[in-house]
Parts: C-alpha cells; sequence; structure tokens
C-alpha cells in the first residue's frame, strides 16, 4: 500500500501547538517502517493520523492529505479504511474489549459485516498465523503480556488490511516476549508484504528488520529515510536514535551500514579492548533474604529464594514476566505474605508491618502517576510525612534538590513531563530517607532522555549509600547502572553475581555484549566500548 | 463449542420481567417467591457462595433500612418497642423487609445474568441491535475489572505511603480512600477513552455489523418468552385490578390470594425450564 502524506499541519483540541507540523512523508508498498523519537515528538500522533483517527476520533485542526493508495483517507469510508489500515497499541490491557479470545478476533470483523464462515477462516487463519492456535477459547485475563499482545497483532491481522500500525507494542514485554513480537511482525511483512509501521522508542530491536526509518523530533520529521542513509549522517542527535551496536560499527570507522554482526565482530576482533575497572563497593550487608517463599493460593510464586544487598550497591533483577520478580519486591516491604525470613541491618524485620518497613525501605511501583494526588509537588511529599506524622518539612527541599526538581516545587504534579513525574514519584519512595531502595521498572515506557537522567539519580543515591534492588527488562540500563545482577525465572533466582552473569546469557544480555564478550569481559554499553576503545588508543 | 443452551434474549427478558415485578410490587408472597426462585437458581448453579455473601449483607442493610424509614415516618398501629423515643412498630419491620428483599432480589438477578449470559455473547448480539448503548456497557463492564485491580495496586503503593487503611475509626478508613479515589477517576477517564479508540480502530460503529455464532431462537426459546410475557401480562392486569395490592401500613395482616401464588408458580415453572436448559459449561449466546 502506498502511503503518501503531504503538507500535514494537525493542532489538538483547545491547543495552539502544532502537534503535526508540516510533515511530509512517503512510504511504498510493502515497506517496514520504524518512527522513533522522544516521549512528545508526537510520533503516535502521525500513525493516528494514517490510520485517520486523528482528526476523526481525538477531533482537533488537521490540513494537509493524506493519499492511502491514491485515496484521501478523509474521504474513505470508515468501513473500507478499518479494512485497510489496523493498529495494534502499546498497554495490551487496554486495546482488548472482550473476555474470549476467538470473541476478541471476531469483534472487528463483525463490524466488516462479514459472514459467520469469513469470520471463523479469519479467527484461525490469523492464529495460526501468529502461532497461538491453543489460545483460541482462552480467557484473555488469564493470558500473560506478551500472548495478550499477540492476540491483539491476530486480532489486527484478522482485517487482513495493507497496513498494520504498532504503537510501542513491546515496551511492557520482557525481551524474550519482545522478540516473538519482532518475529511475527517481521513475518507479517514479508509473507504477506503487509505494510507495517512500527512506532518505538527503544530501537535496537527493529532496527536491523526495518527499510526506512523516521526520526521525529516536536512535531517535525528530523529524518526520513533509509537506516544506511542514516548510519552515513553526523548529526549527533540522529546518532543517539542509533542502537548501540550500530553506533559501535560507526565507531569503528565502518564506512557504510554493517550487513549482520559477524562484519562489526571481525573489525573488534582486531582491536585492543582496555579492561573496565569497576568501582568497588563496599560489603557491609544491608538486606538478607533467606529461604523466601510466596503462594498465591495454590501457585507457588516465588520458591525458596536467598540473597544478599550490600549497603550502597544497585542490584538489579532481570527474568521473564511471571517469573516472581514483583512478588519478591512486594514481599521485602511486606506487602505480601511469606515464609522465609528477611533481615535488614541484621534486624529481623518479619514481624514488622508495612507502614514500620516503610521508614526503612523506599517502594516505586511501575507508573509514577499512582503518586500524585496534591496539587503542588511540595504538598505530594508533605502528604507523605503527615501520614507518618513526621513535622520537619525541610527534608522536602533537600530531597528535591537532590532530584533536580526543586524549582517544579510549587508545580501541580499533573503538569509535570514524564521524566519529572518519575523523579517526583522517586522523590515519594525517598523522603522518609529509606536505607533501601525497591525500584519496580523505573524505566518502563520512558524515552533515552528520560532514562539517562534516572541512572544519574540512582547512581548518586548508591553512591549516598542507598542500596537499590530495581526490576527492569531493559538490559541495557540495567548493565549500565547496576553493580550487581539476579536473574529470575519461574520463581526461583537461577544466577546471582556480577556483570559477568550477564556474559553466559543468551537473552540477557545486550547486543555489544555479544559483540565483545569474547574478546573482552564487562563490555554492555556504547559508552562501556567506547571507554574500553579509549583506553587503547 | 456445542450450540446448546438459551438464546441472550430469551434470558434479558427473564431477568427485566424479575426486576420489574420487583420494583412494582409490595406483595410479599410474590417478593418473597421471586427471592426463594433465585436461590435455588444460583444454589443449583453452584453459586452458593454468592447466596451467603449477599445475606450477610442483607441484615445490616435491613437494619439500616429500618432506621431511615423510622426516621421518616412513625406510621403503624403495633408497636413493638421503642428507640430514643421513637416507636418501632411492626409494619415499619416489615415494610423494611419486603424493601431488603426486593434489593436482594435484584443483586441476585444481576448474578444470575453474569453466570447464565456469556458477555461477549451478549456484546455480540446487541451491539448489531443497539450499537451505542452497547458501546457504553462494554466501556462500563471493562473499566469496572480494570478499576479493581487498580484499587488494589494503589492500596499497596498508599499503604507504603503511610496511609492507615485499617484504622479502627471507619471515618478514617473512608478519609484514607480518597487519595485513591483521584487517582482511579482519572485512570478510569482514561482508560474508557482507550477502550472507546480500541473499539473505534476496530470499526466499531461504522456501519452495519454481523453477529460470530450468533444462535437463532429454537422451541425452548419461544416457550420461555412466552411464559415471561404471559406472566408479566398476567401480573400487569392483576396489578391494575388491586389483586396484587398490599399496603402493609394499611393492615399489616395478609391474606393468601390465588393471584400472587399463580404469579409466584409462573415464575418457578420458567426458572425451572431456564434452569433445565442450560448446560454447565456453556453460555447463552
Amino acid at each position: 500500500m502506498l502511503i503518501d502524506i503531504r503538507d500535514i499541519n494537525y493542532y489538538y483540541p483547545n491547543s495552539n501547538k502544532k502537534a503535526l507540523d508540516n510533515i511530509n512523508l512517503k512510504f511504498d508498498d510493502g515497506e517496514f517502517v520504524l518512527i522513533a523519537g522522544h516521549s512528545g515528538s508526537s510520533k503516535s500522533t502521525l500513525v493516528k493520523a494514517i490510520t485517520g483517527a486523528v482528526p476523526n476520533f481525538y477531533g482537533g485542526k488537521i490540513s494537509g492529505h493524506i493519499f492511502i493508495d491514491g485515496e484521501d483517507i478523509l474521504k474513505i469510508n470508515e468501513n473500507k479504511k478499518t479494512a485497510l489500515i489496523s493498529m495494534v497499541f502499546q498497554d495490551p490491557e487496554r486495546q482488548l474489549l472482550m473476555n474470549k479470545v476467538y470473541r476478541e478476533i471476531a469483534f472487528g470483523l463483525e463490524n466488516l459485516a462479514l459472514n459467520e464462515a469469513t469470520i471463523k477462516k479469519r479467527i484461525w487463519e490469523s492464529l495460526e498465523f501468529c502461532g497461538i492456535t491453543e489460545l483460541y477459547d482462552r480467557d484473555i485475563q488469564t493470558l500473560s503480556g506478551g500472548q495478550k499482545q499477540k492476540v491483539a497483532i491476530a486480532s489486527a491481522l484478522s482485517f487482513m488490511p495493507k497496513c498494520i500500525i504498532l504503537d510501542e507494542p513491546t515496551s511492557q514485554l520482557d525481551p524474550i516476549s519482545a522478540d516473538e513480537i519482532l518475529n511475527i511482525a517481521k513475518k507479517i511483512n514479508k509473507e504477506l508484504m503487509i505494510n507495517v509501521i512500527v512506532v518505538e522508542q527503544r530501537v535496537s530491536r527493529w532496527f536491523d528488520h526495518v527499510d526506512k526509518v523516521v526520526v521525529m523530533k516536536d512535531g517535525k520529521i528530523k529524518f526520513s529515510g533509509t537506516k544506511e542513509e542514516m548510519f552515513l549522517k553526523d548529526d549527533e542527535e540522529l546518532i543517539d536514535y542509533l542502537p548501540s551496536k550500530i553506533k559501535v560499527a560507526k565507531r569503528l570507522g565502518m564506512k557504510c551500514y554493517p550487513n549482520d554482526n559477524r562484519e562489526i565482530k571481525k573489525i573488534i576482533d582486531n582491536k585492543n579492548l582496555k579492561e573496565i575497572t569497576k568501582q568497588i563497593k563496599c560489603d557491609e550487608k544491608l538486606l538478607q533474604v533467606k529461604n523466601l517463599i510466596v503462594r498465591y493460593e495454590n501457585f507457588l510464586a516465588v520458591k525458596d529464594v536467598s540473597f544478599n544487598i550490600n549497603k550502597g550497591e544497585i542490584t538489579a533483577l532481570l527474568g521473564s514476566n511471571g517469573a516472581g520478580k514483583s512478588t519478591v519486591l512486594k514481599s521485602i516491604i511486606g506487602l505480601l505474605n511469606y515464609k522465609g525470613s528477611i533481615v535488614l541491618e541484621g534486624e529481623k524485620i518479619d514481624k514488622q508491618k508495612v507502614k514500620d518497613r516503610a521508614k526503612y525501605i523506599g517502594y516505586l511501583s511501575q507508573n509514577p502517576n499512582d503518586y500524585i494526588t496534591r496539587e503542588t509537588v511540595y504538598d505530594e511529599l508533605k502528604f507523605t510525612l503527615d501520614n507518618f506524622k513526621i513535622n520537619d518539612y525541610s527534608i522536602i527541599d533537600d530531597i528535591l534538590k537532590r532530584l533536580d526538581i526543586y524549582k517544579l516545587k510549587d508545580k501541580n504534579p499533573r503538569d509535570l513531563s514524564g521524566g519529572e513525574k518519575q523523579r517526583l514519584a522517586l522523590a515519594n519512595a525517598l523522603i522518609l530517607r529509606p536505607k533501601l531502595l525497591l525500584l519496580d521498572e523505573p524505566t518502563r515506557g520512558i524515552d533515552a532522555k528520560i532514562k539517562e537522567e534516572i541512572k544519574e539519580s540512582l547512581k548518586d543515591l548508591a553512591n549516598q549509600g542507598i542500596a537499590i534492588l530495581l526490576i527492569t527488562h531493559d538490559i541495557e540500563f540495567a548493565s549500565d547502572v547496576a553493580d550487581k545482577f539476579m536473574i529470575m525465572f519461574d520463581g526461583e533466582i537461577v544466577d546471582i553475581g556480577d556483570s559477568r552473569v550477564l556474559e553466559d546469557c543468551i537473552y540477557y544480555t545486550t547486543e555489544i555484549n555479544k559483540l565483545t564478550r569474547q574478546k573482552q569481559n564487562g563490555i554492555f554499553t556504547y559508552k562501556h566500548f567506547v571507554k574500553a576503545l579509549e583506553g587503547n588508543e | 463449542m456445542a450450540k446448546k443452551g438459551l438464546h441472550v434474549s430469551v434470558l434479558s427478558i427473564y431477568a427485566l420481567i424479575i426486576m420489574t415485578m420487583a420494583f412494582l410490587t409490595q406483595d410479599p408472597i410474590v417478593l418473597v417467591g421471586l427471592l426463594l426462585t433465585e436461590i435455588l437458581l444460583l444454589t443449583s448453579l453452584k453459586k452458593l457462595n454468592v447466596v451467603k455473601t449477599t445475606l450477610k449483607i442483607f441484615w445490616p442493610l435491613l437494619l439500616i433500612t429500618i432506621l431511615i424509614n423510622l426516621f421518616f415516618t412513625s406510621a403503624g398501629v403495633y408497636v413493638l418497642f421503642s428507640v430514643f423515643n421513637k416507636p418501632i412498630t411492626l409494619e415499619n419491620i416489615i415494610y423494611s423487609s419486603l424493601f431488603g428483599i426486593k434489593l436482594l432480589v435484584v443483586i441476585y438477578i444481576f448474578y444470575i445474568i453474569e453466570t447464565l449470559i456469556d458477555s461477549d455473547s451478549a456484546v455480540s448480539y446487541f451491539s448489531s441491535k443497539m450499537p451505542k448503548t452497547t458501546l457504553l456497557f462494554m466501556v462500563c463492564f471493562k473499566l469496572i475489572p480494570n478499576m479493581r485491580k487498580k484499587l488494589r495496586d494503589l492500596k499497596d503503593i498508599y499503604t507504603v505511603r503511610g496511609v492507615d487503611f485499617e484504622s479502627k475509626s471507619r471515618f478514617e478508613r473512608i478519609k484514607a480512600q480518597i487519595p485513591l479515589l483521584m487517582v482511579v477517576i482519572e485512570e478510569a477517564l482514561e482508560s474508557s477513552f482507550d477502550i472507546a479508540e480500541s473499539a473505534y480502530t476496530k470499526g466499531f460503529l461504522t456501519g452495519k455489523r454481523t453477529a460470530f455464532m450468533n444462535r437463532k431462537l429454537k422451541f425452548m426459546d419461544f416457550i420461555i418468552t412466552i411464559g415471561c410475557v404471559m406472566t408479566f401480562a398476567a401480573f400487569i392486569v392483576l396489578k391494575f385490578l388491586g389483586m396484587l395490592d398490599y399496603n402493609v401500613y394499611e393492615n399489616y395482616t395478609y391474606n393468601l390470594r390465588i393471584s400472587s401464588i399463580g404469579i409466584m408458580l409462573s415464575i418457578i415453572c420458567i426458572t425451572v425450564l431456564i434452569y433445565l436448559n442450560y448446560k454447565e459449561s456453556s453460555y447463552a449466546y
């Protein structure tokens, strides 16, 4: 399908700021396109304009034209448009409307007024194509995040559209599920020759497989072209969007886009990479978890898990969705009943209530919006102090300054950016001066810039002696920030130790590590690589 | 899935007449009959836990109704005892009990609907008949479990933030919920928008719609529908003729009437037919 976007300008309702600013793009028939950009760069708005949801569903003012195979999208009949372009959203929870898998897929087809036999055929074929026929009459609530996302894709595919748009489809998935989604998207594109447009912040998974890359900034097109063209650009901002291994190739002086990882590896093999020295942390034990067992009714979620965390140490807890990682965190803070013992600074805390533990242990959940109930940033932190009957509010200013959000003190938390909200949530977790900080996916759904800010904040806190235990699916982030790694599968910690744990992994390591681990240990990120290389240049 | 059970529209009609009758009558035999029929049906459907849990709520509900009733009226002649110098009359208790039964009948019918009707089939069927109303219901049905899950998560977060949800004071416990409700309301607004957007991208409300696995009305569906309609028509006629009237404040005594027993028996027969045609592990569709 040919998609021709000409001079599109768009304002959301009641907004004077252009969300899309003079967009001109052309996607060829059967192209696999990646749209990248920071949060708020209007990537999603652009794809919603392609589906017609902008402005038909959202309202607002639009000018310009989007032609789909020569027809103006705004003039195409709604029913025909649905059959032409389908979309999969970021959060699988929120896009699935029915209870049963086959009903979910049938829902869209019923809207196209297809007959029963055709609907049945499309349901089975799309499930078969996505490799999930066994889920046919499963209750959607019982599926994992990855399975739900596959059902959403099967549902989109059942329309037999000419274009499928995936809006951050892997941002909430573990690396294994994310790879499965990538493979389905590739298969849809290659075998069915359907245009696939992916919107993503974490580009590395998709970059190798796409035909075209679009980078957006402030509602404008910063770059549009092939990945080979993007590789040749020397614009620092664009280089930031390259996957780490491609940055490595560029840094190594490759003149054209590498065909595969082996090409990069060959050059690396001829380079001397210096060993990266890691800061040695103190080995004073802060937290000891001994033989932790957690059961949800008949399901054993955590099976006899033991580990220690030292003062000032950052520990990353990695593993697939449903492995029991969040359960471990919730047990430490006392939100779940468990067997075994938890010792903090030599004192058993098993009998302590959540409120007592919260005086020493900070806990940060996945969604920073969950921490917003008051009218100002200051009041938000004061609320927590008041609940603990602490009258000394001077700490509020200290924490806000420490996290560099003091200037936002009197702002309404709802008006903060994603990164600022995340730091406010972090401030909430720090307001009682905890000794241990538990973070559940602190980088979920946030862009590279904000991630960098959080990384710095966490390193600062660790340097001040606070121990941090964090759950993340972002291996690059974990490998850059953490001192210790624990890998968890099926309720058990299967490996624990320093970065050597990741060197030994198939999935739970970074692309750069896969390229360099035979040559030199401890290189996981582009920053590490540059450090190792420059040490010898 | 084997094509067993009853048509979704038949069960909807059944639920609707039970609810309407409960709202329109004060006749003790009809109301108690409706309640007992529902309890028997729920028990047969292995939902005894629902009956037990709801009965636990019934007694405080009855007490509150009596107290509220007491506040507004002191009518009735048969004084049982006094509370704060206010006479509690037998009429007052009978009236409150009948009101409580009405509420239970309505609550139970929702559980029966939930058990007998597959919501997916209902959405599929009613979307082709009244799509906008169905979308509204779909948003609500989808939203409620999401909000329940969100509230659970938020309770964890706010417990860590020092909010006391287990205070001995009921006022404090209610006050503790306020910050959570603010987050949940914001979340609910966003979530309903997402649901509507997802429905929009799937072409909902764009034109004519078909219903997948739409079951044709069968003989038993017609029998039950006719039974429901005739019972309801008889109920309305009898009500109009004053043969189902009962005003406890005028005369608390009650004479057994053939009209009330007739209506009760009809409902029992229809319910038995529904149960016999309901197959476990299959839904109405």
